[in-house]
């Protein structure tokens, strides 16, 4: 397994060398290449698939192949969930301008203005400002959301809720392809456990051969005195 | 109505004038249909032979039964059908990820109609009281603002769902014949 490893990663790195991975379909008996996107971690996906297959150690091609189906699809759940934990990050701006919007006036947001101390076009005067200072992580700009939020008794899970509420849609197809990903574990795994019975049986079967190949039938009767 | 003479004069330019003249040309012109491939049998594509025959060759060793030899090759050819539909949909998910200006439909139509405001106030001199350098930048800025990160591979999901869905029903019946073809398999190899 460990050699196949090998020659995986060597095939991957041809294929980054070439750096036409994506443009053209490509085949490398018998697994095809990992389902990595650009920004993934190959070392981390290596180390998974290391870690699955000593812990699983599989013992023929069709246990290696279904080792790397788990593999591929835990790492597509896992990217799917990181995925929607970045979206709540990178949306939250977005939701907290709709969540300030009625707990600020005018004034407020001229003063989010003065945070940063940048005076742009009269386009700078929006309720988004004083959430795009916090999205930059300013620290003023942090404390007077804080502030506002607390005053409202509101806290980040209502970011959250609107960030939920606005793409409800899209964060249920996720879901829903997390879902199917899973069963497709389930189901692999079901079929790891009924291949590894059908070994079993046959190497019983073959035991149970060569059992009776060597066995001699001793002659029990007493000798006549 | 048209006459047969009319008819047969249409049959006959038609004859002469359409369709690719080439060999290069026809044989380009026959792939316009051509979408993914996936509907079509990996036995209908002869660069895969080789593959199917030694991964048929690496999962029952060399000297098999004639019998358990075409199992394996059932067994290696689904299994090969089911890394060409991943290998299809990883491509897709990909190319459009490398796409730099990948958005979705409803903030492309957005943009057009902002951008039609825009070019009609400009159009009746009704100029907003900023300056033209302004307006350019924010415009532009506007314009080119397309989603990134965990915001585009997200937006991808559920704006080609579609494609998707079609790529996963190609899938589960791959592996439905690779589980079916490793069955039989499985049992003939314990008889």
């Amino acid at each position: 397994m460990i050699a196949r490893i090998q020659r995986i990663r060597s095939v991957r790195r041809t294929e980054n060398s070439s750096n036409s991975a994506a443009t053209q379909v490509k085949r490398s008996v018998p697994f095809g290449p990992p389902p990595l996107l650009e920004g993934d971690d190959v070392a981390a996906y290596d180390e998974l698939l290391a870690r699955v297959s000593e812990g699983v150690q599989p013992n023929d091609i069709l246990e290696e192949i279904w080792v790397r189906d788990i593999v591929d699809l835990v790492w597509e759940t896992l990217r799917l969930r990181r995925m929607k934990a970045a979206f709540f990050s990178a949306n939250a701006h977005e939701s907290l301008t709709v969540i300030l919007r009625p707990l600020i006036d005018d004034d407020e947001q001229v003063d989010g203005e003065e945070i940063e101390g940048q005076k742009e076009s009269e386009e700078a005067i929006g309720n988004n400002y004083l959430a795009k200072n916090w999205a930059r992580r300013i620290p003023a700009a942090v404390k007077k959301v804080n502030t506002l939020l607390t005053q409202a008794n509101l806290t980040m899970e209502a970011v959250n809720a609107c960030t939920l509420s606005n793409n409800i849609d899209m964060l249920e197809r996720v879901d829903l392809i997390i879902a199917g990903l899973e069963n497709r574990r389930n189901f692999i795994l079901r079929e790891i456990d009924r291949h590894r019975e059908s070994l079993a049986r046959r190497l019983r079967q073959n035991l149970e051969q060569i059992e009776d190949a060597d066995y001699k039938v001793v002659n029990t009767k007493r000798p006549k005195d | 109505m048209a006459t047969a003479a009319r008819i047969k004069a249409n049959r006959t330019n038609a004859r002469a004038s359409t369709g690719p003249k080439t060999a290069n040309g026809r044989a380009r012109s026959a792939q316009n249909a051509f979408k993914h491939g996936l509907t079509l049998h990996i036995r209908f594509f002869p660069e895969f032979s080789a593959e199917i025959e030694a991964l048929a060759r690496e999962i029952v060793g060399p000297n098999a039964h004639a019998e358990i030899e075409g199992l394996a090759r059932q067994v290696a050819e689904a299994h090969l059908d089911v890394c060409r539909v991943r290998q299809v949909r990883h491509q897709f998910v990909s190319s459009k990820m490398k796409d730099p200006l990948y958005e979705s439909q409803s903030d492309r139509r957005a943009k057009c109609k902002f951008l039609i405001r825009v070019l009609s106030r400009v159009f009746r001199l009704k100029w907003p009281k900023i300056s033209e350098s302004i307006l350019l930048t924010k415009l532009s800025e506007y314009l080119l603002t397309v989603p990134e990160g965990a915001e585009k591979f997200l937006l991808i999901l559920s704006q080609e769902s579609r494609m998707l869905l079609a790529f996963d029903r190609y899938e589960r019946r791959a592996l439905s014949r690779r589980k079916s073809a490793i069955r039989a398999l499985d049992e003939a190899r314990s008889v």
